[in-house]
């Protein structure tokens, strides 16, 4: 995949993952599991989220997924 | 069969999937790097890991110097690229790992995917996501079904792309 069309993809992907999330159960989590899934959503980067908010990756994402948090594979 | 080095997003993800031992039939043994495992604190990941480590499926990789520097290489190289995605410091050392053990790396980041590419200190490495792993284990309708229950267990997604690239 070319660096361009993968970037689309990321829009894309970002989109989604907008789009699917049950904001009504991140609004009602804690700080600052809150923020990590709010940061989670925009960059849909779990490492990234997870270490900036001082929360387990692992717990993090399984907060994603009842969170309906969608991360692609692009 | 060879070992691959694996990532902490992958080994989570895959820790959630109902045929995860079937990874085993491509590779006879993974390797996390030890900066990578302290990341795994709790839940299903920290169980299956552990389970395996017992098995001596999993092994950990020791922290090496020729490693972190190669892996602070490649961070600045892929992070300062104008057009590749940034790359975080574990990952950027499972890739180095990768090179430096001339061993496949599994993760569903693209970053690597798309390094390995255009950065000449990491060209050669292989790297595999957890599609290319799917369509290595499952062929036909056991594949498509095999992505769909995998979609199911991990909530991860694949881009609409890359499944018409392997005909889904």
């Amino acid at each position: 995949m070319k660096i361009e069309e993968y970037l689309k993809e990321l829009e894309k992907a970002r989109e989604f993952r907008r789009r699917m999330a049950d904001w009504k159960y991140i609004e009602s989590r804690p700080e600052p599991l809150k923020t990590a899934l709010k940061v989670l959503v925009e960059t849909g980067d779990l490492w990234y989220s997870a270490t900036m908010t001082g929360i387990p990756v692992d717990l993090l994402n399984e907060e994603r997924i009842k969170a309906k948090i969608p991360l692609t594979v692009i | 069969m060879e070992l691959a080095i694996v990532d902490t997003c992958f080994l989570i993800n895959w820790a959630k999937f109902r045929q995860k031992n079937d990874i085993f039939n491509i590779f006879s043994k993974l390797i996390i790097p030890s900066i990578i495992y302290t990341e795994v604190r709790s839940g299903s990941a920290r169980s299956f890991i552990a389970r395996l480590m017992a098995e001596k499926r999993i092994l950990l990789a020791p922290r090496i110097s020729q490693v972190d520097i190669l892996a602070l290489k490649i961070y600045d190289l892929i992070n300062s690229h104008p057009s590749l995605p940034s790359i975080d410091p574990p990952e950027a050392y499972a890739l180095a790992l990768a090179k430096y053990l001339e061993k496949p790396l599994l993760t569903d980041n693209a970053s690597p995917r798309l390094a390995v590419e255009v950065i000449n200190e990491v060209k050669g490495v292989r790297v595999y996501d957890s599609l290319m792993l799917l369509a290595k284990l499952y062929k036909g309708n056991l594949f498509r079904r095999k992505v769909k229950e995998f979609i199911e267990d991990t909530h991860i997604f694949f881009s609409e792309k890359r499944l018409r690239e392997y005909g889904l």
